[in-house]
């Protein structure tokens, strides 16, 4: 072996041991902070632990024998399905639209997409509060202006389904900007060309966009599907503030459910059991989004 | 090519429409807000086509003699230094995760999406626990600590993607001109990633700034964050609709230049997620 | 109160509005005085130790339809969710004619400063029913945690809250007459500022203390959580989304799940 290759092999063990050096507070950090956590709160959900009554030295899988009778928590799925389904959904097809027209506009009509990305800034909180003022009745400008010509608007509230409706209203007005963006720069990457032959080709605008433009736009359209399901299943502040969960339990998703017996009922090992399946949906969320970016990237 | 028969123009007419219908659900929500918080207190109720002039700067001066203030400054110092800490840790991390050749990348990068989508309560349960243990409830330390869980995995995460577009051959050079890793790193990768580094530190920012959940359950009075501040606006007694439409105007200011900036790198660091 | 109630409904303004927002301090201030009234309870004998939920019973559930239709057919829209803050203003922009609210905070529905329609609104004893008058009490206590570092000054602090003199200031500076201590009532300045109020009210706030019984709602350390699952299902037995039957089956059974039995 010559002596430039043993320098160089030297060289590169001197780089990687670096490397890991660069790493090591890193997976120092996300064990302290994200891992133990979590391995505490795999733990807790075998536990009966709870705020007030502490424990009774009950361990085992009872918190999750609980789970599957429990009406309350498959309702919770239900609703969760019915927010995200619905929510992901609008938000998917407004932030096309929306997306798909601004690209039409010749000359980059910079103004309306800004008017466009100002929900997107707005904090959760702040939206939730803004379209629970909107649904109230004394209060709504919508509800005065119905008025104006004698139409009582209804009570979203207090129905089940008026309020998953208010729910998935506010967070389709402040997450569909993210799938407009992701769509226009996807479609700001199509070359024009394409479209162009289609025409020529003697396509109506309608089905080139549904035969050309769609399928190009497959990728980016179930990115931002699967960003916003996996983000919709941590839905907290909308009902927080617009619902509290309610009438009665119509509104507590699974997320909410859990926050609910933890800390309203001070069941921690119950609502630890929910939050090791809602971790557990991610994982396998987030692992097909890695197989699926490492397939692409290869 | 562009055809000027009358079905085009009535379908230009329809995209038109539509485009004014989205344009009003994504702005007059907002100009009911601004509205809202210029509202005069005994006017809130009544509908501005009826009184138009019932309008005042009194809520702004109200506002600023509450806690709101107060709050407001707690979040910029708990978003910014989770920013900071996860900046430090997080972009040589993201740094060698793009450059070495360390087995395992697949799992790195799963645990980073994973902990990206993880729902928080699932962290906030055992930190709570070990919170009142520790006597960190209402501390700014353990804000900062439940915050790092949100901005570390999403600084490193986009921090490898764009040290992956700096080219390896820039810092094999200057590894061959004798600079150490470390030189090689802040002098010739960390120029060529800027961009990206500023849209990371701004996407963290905006993770923590938006929080909810966290401050809600591990913050009481002193070091309550603003989007729960805001909430006291809603008491037992009345709903203080003209200070809330204020303090939701007063939390998305701050970020809404930092949203301008970074949009197009929110698009990257998802397209990253698509192209790796 | 349904005899009137169909008489003074119209649709320019409500017969009543009452807090029927899930809550122990939101439904559960005022739902248990209906149930009470007709004889319902929620356990099978609470003073004797008898903690059997107790709380599905016919006499309950009528109180429950009469709430529910008070809150249906006779409030305003939006009534299945409102709280103080709704009842109030709804009271003081003249939206409704009754209410049946606490005496630690009627007095701004009543007081000319603050309600256009003050100069019209009477105030009287809650309604009875069939077993009587149970007019809605709030009974607080200040507690210190075994972990306190400052026993001793949070001690202090709690006796200096609760003294009259503290408590004659907090009288006469807010709108607030739920002075914990009786010589406080007799307090000239404190008579006067409220007489000015309303006339009738210092009179009936002691006669409805008199009538109001400690245990209003159950000094259990399990209530909050109790409180909170029975006002939840009572509010969607409210807005429709359970029957009345179901809602207090369901209360029932959640009782003792969380009482263990």
């Amino acid at each position: 072996m010559s002596q430039t290759s043993i320098k160089r092999r030297g060289a590169t063990y001197e780089l990687e041991r670096g490397y890991r050096r660069m790493i090591l507070p890193a997976i120092f950090a996300i064990l302290l902070f994200a891992i133990v956590p979590l391995a505490g709160m795999l733990a807790l959900s075998f536990s009966d632990y709870h705020l007030i009554r502490g424990s009774k030295g009950e361990i085992g899988l009872h918190n999750y024998l609980r789970l599957l009778g429990d009406r309350r928590f498959i309702e919770s799925v239900y609703v969760t399905a019915v927010l995200s389904i619905f929510g992901v959904a609008a938000q998917v097809v407004i932030g096309t639209a929306v997306a798909v027209g601004l690209h039409k506009i010749v000359g980059r009509w910079r103004l309306g997409r800004a008017l466009f990305l100002v929900p997107y800034a707005v904090p959760h909180v702040a939206v939730a509060l803004i379209w629970l003022s909107l649904f109230t009745p004394t209060l709504s400008p919508i509800n005065a202006f119905f008025d104006l010509f004698g139409i009582t608007v209804p009570a979203f509230l207090t129905t089940q389904g008026g309020a998953l409706f208010a729910i998935i209203v506010a967070d389709t007005w402040t997450n569909f900007p993210f799938a407009m963006l992701i769509i226009l720069a996807a479609l700001q990457g199509i070359s024009r060309d394409l479209e162009e032959a289609a025409a020529l080709d003697g396509a109506t605008q309608v089905r080139t966009f549904l035969h050309v433009t769609l399928p190009l736009l497959t990728p980016a359209l179930l990115m931002v599907t699967l960003f916003r399901f996996i983000d919709s299943l941590k839905h907290f502040p909308m009902i927080f503030v617009i619902t509290k969960g309610g009438p009665g339990r119509s509104t507590q998703a699974t997320n909410f459910y859990a926050y609910v017996q933890t800390f309203q009922s001070g069941d921690v090992g119950y609502g630890a059991s929910i939050a090791v399946l809602l971790f557990l949906t991610a994982a396998l969320i987030s692992f097909y989004v890695a197989r699926l970016n490492q397939r692409v990237s290869q | 090519m562009i055809d000027r028969t009358g079905a085009f123009r009535v379908k230009r007419a329809i995209g038109v429409l539509v485009m004014l219908i989205l344009l009003g659900f994504a702005a007059l929500p907002t100009l009911w807000v601004l509205i809202l918080a210029f509202r005069a207190p005994d006017a809130v109720f009544e509908p501005i086509w009826e009184s138009p002039l019932k309008l005042t700067f009194a809520n702004l001066f109200k506002i600023t003699r509450s806690e709101f203030p107060g709050a407001l400054m707690n979040s910029f110092i708990t978003a910014g230094s989770s920013t900071v800490l996860a900046m430090l840790i997080g972009v040589p991390a993201g740094f060698a995760l793009a450059k070495s050749r360390l087995s395992g990348k697949f799992i790195a990068s799963w645990v980073l999406l994973l902990l990206r989508m993880a729902p928080p309560v699932g962290f906030v349960i055992p930190l709570f626990l070990v919170y009142v243990n520790a006597g960190m409830i209402d501390s700014y330390s353990g804000l900062v600590i439940a915050y790092m869980t949100l901005t570390l995995p999403l600084v490193t995460w986009s921090m490898w993607n764009s040290f992956a577009q700096v080219p390896d051959e820039l810092i094999e050079a200057a590894i061959m001109d004798g600079a150490s890793l470390a030189k090689a790193f802040v002098l010739v990768a960390l120029p060529a990633a800027r961009p990206g580094a500023v849209a990371a530190a701004i996407l963290a920012f905006l993770v923590a700034w938006n929080d909810f959940f966290y401050s809600l359950i591990i913050t009481r009075s002193n070091t309550t964050t603003a989007p729960v501040a805001v909430m006291n606006f809603i008491s037992f007694d009345s709903v203080d609709w003209a200070s809330i439409a204020v303090a939701s105007i007063a939390l998305t200011l701050p970020i809404l230049p930092l949203v301008a900036i970074a949009n197009r790198y929110i698009v990257q660091s998802l397209s990253g997620a698509v192209k790796g | 109160m349904l005899e009137i109630a169909p008489k003074v409904h119209n649709d320019e303004h409500a017969a009543i509005a009452l807090r029927a927002a899930p809550g122990q301090g939101f439904n559960m201030f005022i739902f248990p005085m209906i149930m009470r009234a007709y004889g319902g309870k929620f356990f099978k004998d609470y003073v004797g130790g008898d903690l059997t939920p107790a709380i599905n019973s016919p006499e309950t559930l009528e109180a429950l339809r009469v709430y529910i239709r008070l809150i249906n057919e006779f409030a305003p829209p939006g009534a299945g969710n409102f709280n103080f803050a709704e009842v109030k203003a709804a009271a003081q922009n003249g939206q409704v004619v009754f209410t049946v609210e606490g005496t630690g905070v009627v007095t701004q529905i009543v007081d000319p400063a603050e309600s256009q329609y003050a100069s019209v609104t009477g105030i009287a004893l809650p309604p009875g029913g069939p077993a009587g008058r149970s007019p809605a009490i709030a009974v607080h206590g200040l507690g210190i945690p075994a972990t306190s570092r400052h026993a001793e000054a949070a001690a202090r602090f709690i006796e200096w809250a609760v003294s009259p003199e503290t408590v004659t200031k907090i009288a006469l500076s807010e709108p607030f007459s739920d002075f914990t201590t009786a010589s406080v009532a007799r307090d000239p300045a404190v008579l006067a500022k409220y007489a000015k109020i309303h006339p009738d009210y210092l009179r009936l706030r002691t006669e409805a203390l008199n009538l109001a019984i400690g245990h209003y709602r159950p000094l259990i350390p399990e209530w909050p959580e109790l409180g909170a699952a029975v006002g939840e299902l009572i509010n969607a037995a409210v807005n429709g989304l359970m029957s009345p039957e179901a809602a207090l089956a369901a209360a029932e059974q959640e009782m003792r799940d969380i009482l263990g039995q």
